[in-house]
């Protein structure tokens, strides 16, 4: 016996899966609405990742518990409250797009209130970057001497804690953040390039 | 045309192509749902890259195999939640009488070899096999060789 024929005796094109404009246009609005999801889990992402990182810190105290300790936790708590922070504000703020919008609505709705909710985000990224190098370097310095003396007394500690954050917020500047950005939340990137041409295409069809 | 409109006329052309795959890879109704939905979403997310150099339908049969391969595998991970029943068939395509027939056969094969028998019956070369599953020649040959001995053990003398 062949395969082919016992394969070909199945009535393949009748079955009870709807294959009907309208139930692959809720496939077609699934595909969209995950990539959607994926948006909103990047910014769950923001805020528990920054949480992480602020006790992670925060715990250099619990090794070097002398007061000069608080400067450099008390530079990354300031960054990482107002990245947190200025999430938290902005999905409070703002309306979630309505999901039963037509495509096109709802994907430029989407793309326009993540705008809003990384807004503050995304302007300050540089200073928050060259804050945190700062911030950095001195837990160096107390982890291996135990205070920040050197930075306040000798000439190239106190001209490092200006060349320093400069530098960073230099190469920031220059498409550091986005690079790294680009590499830490690939999720965030695919996510939003999916939108962006599902919406020229879609345009294409208003047109 | 739409390129919405038209993707939907494409994969209602093919519809019978995606039922082929979703009875191969799939046994109960509910996966066969899931399958499905599967296939449609990742072929309209990939749909924009579709090249009309190559024939909708063998696109949208590469498509749909590395769906339903992977798909398998993460159900294979995933804890049985329901029993195999009989009403778990009532979404398949209208079944002849040798359809246990092909059960038990299909039953015999790997998800991979299951992909080959479907492109082989459906005409491809072993070239666009090999192109279409991501495998090197040798290596589709050499399934396929695999995939005939075991066939005829069991009384199926060809594939095509």
């Amino acid at each position: 016996m062949e395969l082919k024929t016992l394969l070909n005796d199945e009535g393949w094109d009748e079955s009870d899966l709807d294959f009907s404009d309208q139930a692959i246009g809720t496939e077609i609005r699934r595909s969209v609405g995950n990539r959607i999801k994926d948006l909103f889990y990047q910014y769950n992402k923001i805020i528990f990742g920054n949480l992480f990182f602020l006790a992670l810190f925060s715990s250099v105290w619990f090794i070097v518990p002398v007061w000069e300790t608080l400067i450099p936790i008390g530079i990354i708590a300031t960054c990482y409250l107002y990245m947190i922070g200025s999430v938290i504000f902005n999905r409070w703020r703002y309306d979630k797009p309505d999901p039963t919008l037509p495509l096109p609505e709802l994907i430029r709705s989407m793309l326009a209130y993540n705008k809003q909710i990384l807004k503050q985000l995304g302007n300050s990224q540089a200073i928050i970057m060259s804050a945190c190098g700062l911030a950095g370097a001195m837990i160096g310095l107390l982890l291996q001497l135990g205070n920040l003396d050197i930075l306040f007394t000798n000439p190239v500690g106190i001209a490092s804690m200006v060349v320093i954050p400069g530098i960073i917020y230099f190469l920031a500047k220059r498409g550091l953040v986005s690079s790294l950005n680009r590499s830490f939340n690939p999720g965030y990137f695919k996510a939003t390039a999916y939108l962006k041409e599902q919406l020229a295409e879609l345009e294409l069809d208003e047109d | 045309m739409t390129s919405q409109k038209q993707f939907i006329e494409r994969v209602q052309a093919c519809e019978g192509l995606i039922n082929k795959i979703l009875f191969l890879y799939t046994d109960r109704e509910e996966d066969r749902k899931d399958l499905r939905q599967e296939i449609l979403s990742e072929a309209w997310r990939s749909y924009s890259g579709f090249r009309e150099d190559a024939k909708f339908s063998t696109w949208l049969y590469r498509v749909g195999l590395n769906v339903a391969i992977t798909s398998l595998h993460k159900r294979k991970r995933r804890p049985e939640s329901e029993p195999f029943d009989s009403q778990s068939k009532s979404t398949r395509p209208k079944t002849g009488r040798k359809d246990e027939l092909l059960q038990q056969i299909l039953g015999l094969l790997k998800p991979v070899e299951k992909s080959i028998i479907l492109l082989l019956v459906d005409g491809f070369s072993n070239p666009e096999i090999s192109d279409m599953l991501g495998l090197s020649h040798t290596n589709t040959r050499v399934k396929i060789h695999r995939i005939r001995k075991k066939l005829e053990d069991h009384g199926i003398k060809d594939i095509t």
